[in-house]
């Protein structure tokens, strides 16, 4: 009984939306760069997707390091947006690489998932790499502390000088 | 009377299970920034969970609360669609903006529209709002968090200049 509703919900799902052919992006993308005013690093990938078929309403999922998220549609045809955010920490810098799947594609992803066979061979409908440079945390050490070891500093080289020059 | 309390709890059964038919969406809008600064990156997430019994369909989030003379949109967009929400699913959308004046300023609520089933009505409901936030002016949070350089290499070449001058050295210091 599930698997026939399972069955059913996924011919729902596959019927709504519309398969994309030969797709043209232009994407852009967003990085947090401070982490000192923002609590988390989130990633923006943003992109307007044009089809040689002229399909307007494709649904998209998007795949970044095995986490799956629905794409977001914007109100103009053809743009659409992911966006997720991590703790700083486990933001690590360098290239993201964030595969696109339309329905089709998904779901033998997410069958391939579910078997634990591997999910690299399934070729998304296209991918869109983005760096991230890290985010910046702030002086290692505060100014204030700085100065204040190199007036001590200081203070002692003058302190000895004059004690060498009174002896 | 032990029957009529019966009833009234049968009913009342009813009633909950009938109202929780379809899709049920809960929705938050939140800020990512320890400090709201003037010309400086304003993270706001929005959450939507659907915590009903069916998809949710054409969900629609607006959000028309910043005027654009107040902010700048550096990525993502304020108006966007999800087709479906599954049931018992999340979903999250992430907007970076820059305010454009210091400030107090009240971060209001977004609206979500969605069809709770197939055929059904629009229903339109609202995010929880962040609330009323101080936005810092660029100048005042510069003197606070970043690195004083120039003030460090003022201080270095006064205090470095007179040589073995113990007591200007130790008059400088307390400026920083």
């Amino acid at each position: 009984m599930i698997r026939i509703a399972a069955f059913l919900a996924l011919l729902v799902v596959a019927c709504s939306g519309e398969s994309c052919t030969d797709p043209a992006i232009t994407p852009s993308a967003y990085t947090t760069s401070d982490a000192v005013i923002s609590s988390e690093s989130v990633f923006i990938v943003e992109l307007s997707l044009a089809c040689a078929n002229g399909a307007q309403s494709v649904v998209l999922y998007a795949d970044v390091n095995g986490r799956q998220f629905p794409v977001t549609r914007g109100q103009d045809v053809g743009k659409y947006q992911v966006s997720w955010s991590l703790p700083h920490k486990q933001a690590s810098s360098g290239t993201y690489q964030v595969k696109f799947f339309d329905e089709e594609s998904y779901s033998s992803l997410r069958k391939a998932q579910r078997n634990n066979e591997d999910v690299n061979a399934i070729q998304p409908l296209f991918s869109v790499n983005i760096d991230h440079r890290g985010a910046w945390n702030g002086p290692w050490v505060a100014t204030e502390v700085v100065a204040a070891l190199m007036g001590i500093l200081v203070y002692y080289l003058a302190f000895t000088a004059k004690s060498t020059i009174q002896a | 009377m032990m029957k009529t309390l019966h009833v009234l709890v049968v009913l009342a059964l009813l009633t909950l299970s009938s109202g929780e038919e379809g899709a049920r969406l809960l929705a938050s809008k939140s800020l990512l920034n320890r400090y709201a600064v003037e010309g400086r990156d304003l993270t706001l997430q929005y959450n939507i969970y659907n915590v009903g019994s069916s998809a949710a369909l054409e969900v629609e989030l607006s959000d028309d609360s910043f005027p654009p003379e107040d902010f700048g949109i550096v990525s993502g967009m304020l108006n966007v669609k999800w087709d479906r929400i599954a049931p018992a699913s999340n979903v999250s959308h992430t907007v970076v903006l820059r305010p454009l004046k210091a400030g107090y300023f009240n971060f209001t609520s977004a609206s979500v529209s969605y069809l709770a089933q197939e055929g059904g009505q629009v229903l339109v409901g609202y995010t929880s709002a962040p609330g009323q936030g101080g936005i810092l002016a660029q100048r005042e949070f510069d003197r606070r968090f970043s690195p004083s350089l120039c003030e460090c290499a003022l201080l270095l070449s006064r205090s470095a200049l007179p040589c073995g001058d113990v007591i200007s050295t130790s008059a400088a210091l307390p400026v920083q």
